[in-house]
């Protein structure tokens, strides 16, 4: 028997994606999410804007590592100069 | 079979790290040239601003500079240089003027009484994972990071996107385990919500 409702399936959503739901609150879960389309479509949601995020910065990441300004440069060599 | 573990290659850290421990000329500038970039995008990311990016830069690298000795070269030089400039970042983030803790209740999914959400999600015909796949879609999610209020969007840059652990976290920002599981779970959730237009429905 479902007995999760949707409010809880939410409050879990972080702790069942890291794997850190105790396995009957996993199995009411997954029971929920079985037979409720708007919490898949929900935590599908959930996850892909967490991944598209970590995606975003990744290539900001690779972008600000090819533009390192020059001038930040100089004045940390400087820096370490007067040191 | 259990697979064999993968050789790991000699550190490309090592030599540099030599030199650095050596004081080398060059060696420090090869240093800041190699890491400086990368470190400029997390500074700026935690600080919002760009000259308090490259103040939090500077004393990394000048932070790490002095601690050379002690870096006993376990981990990556790079994942060194990162807890440090992230390190220096939380600590200017202290050091400024509190601001209140701004609500992000409006952000968050409502329910009816008997516990449905009120609002439907299930309303676009591409995956959600699909959708935002795409480049701009992902520009669009990282520009919806910085409008999350400074509490919850700290928390979520730690954990999702710099990889810190929940208690590391919460030890640096002095807010229980718990705490910044919250924080993060709701911060996400409001990152959903700001970027729902993207996701069709509603």
């Amino acid at each position: 028997m479902d007995r999760m409702t949707c409010r809880a399936c939410a409050d879990f959503l972080a702790d069942y994606l890291n794997g850190e739901l105790a396995d009957d609150l996993r199995i009411s879960f997954e029971t929920h999410l079985d037979r409720c389309r708007n919490c898949r479509a929900y935590l599908d949601q959930y996850a892909a804007v967490i991944k598209a995020g970590k995606q975003a910065c990744k290539r900001e990441n690779q972008l600000a590592s090819e533009a390192m300004p020059e001038e930040l440069v100089q004045a940390i060599l400087e820096a370490n100069k007067d040191r | 079979m259990a697979p064999l573990p993968t050789p790991q290659p000699a550190s490309p850290d090592e030599a540099l790290l030599t030199a650095l421990r050596t004081r080398a000329p060059g060696a420090f500038e090869q240093l800041v040239r190699a890491h400086g970039g990368r470190l400029l995008a997390v500074a700026r990311r935690l600080l919002g601003n760009e000259e308090d990016a490259r103040d939090a830069v500077q004393d990394a690298f000048l932070n790490a500079f002095r601690s050379i000795d002690r870096f006993e070269g376990g981990s990556l030089l790079s994942t060194w240089l990162h807890r440090i400039v992230v390190n220096v970042s939380l600590m200017k983030i202290r050091r400024r003027k509190r601001k209140p803790e701004e609500s992000l209740d409006h952000l968050l999914p409502t329910f009816r009484d008997d516990g449905h959400f009120v609002d439907r999600f299930d309303g676009g015909s591409e995956p959600a994972d699909q959708r935002l796949a795409r480049e701009e879609e992902q520009a669009a999610v990282r520009a919806a990071i910085d409008d999350l209020p400074e509490h919850y969007r700290t928390v979520l840059l730690l954990r999702d996107i710099e990889g810190l652990g929940t208690s590391e976290v919460a030890e640096q920002l002095a807010i229980t385990p718990n705490a910044v599981k919250l924080r993060l779970h709701r911060a996400r959730q409001a990152l959903r919500t700001l970027v729902a237009p993207r996701l069709g429905r509603p």
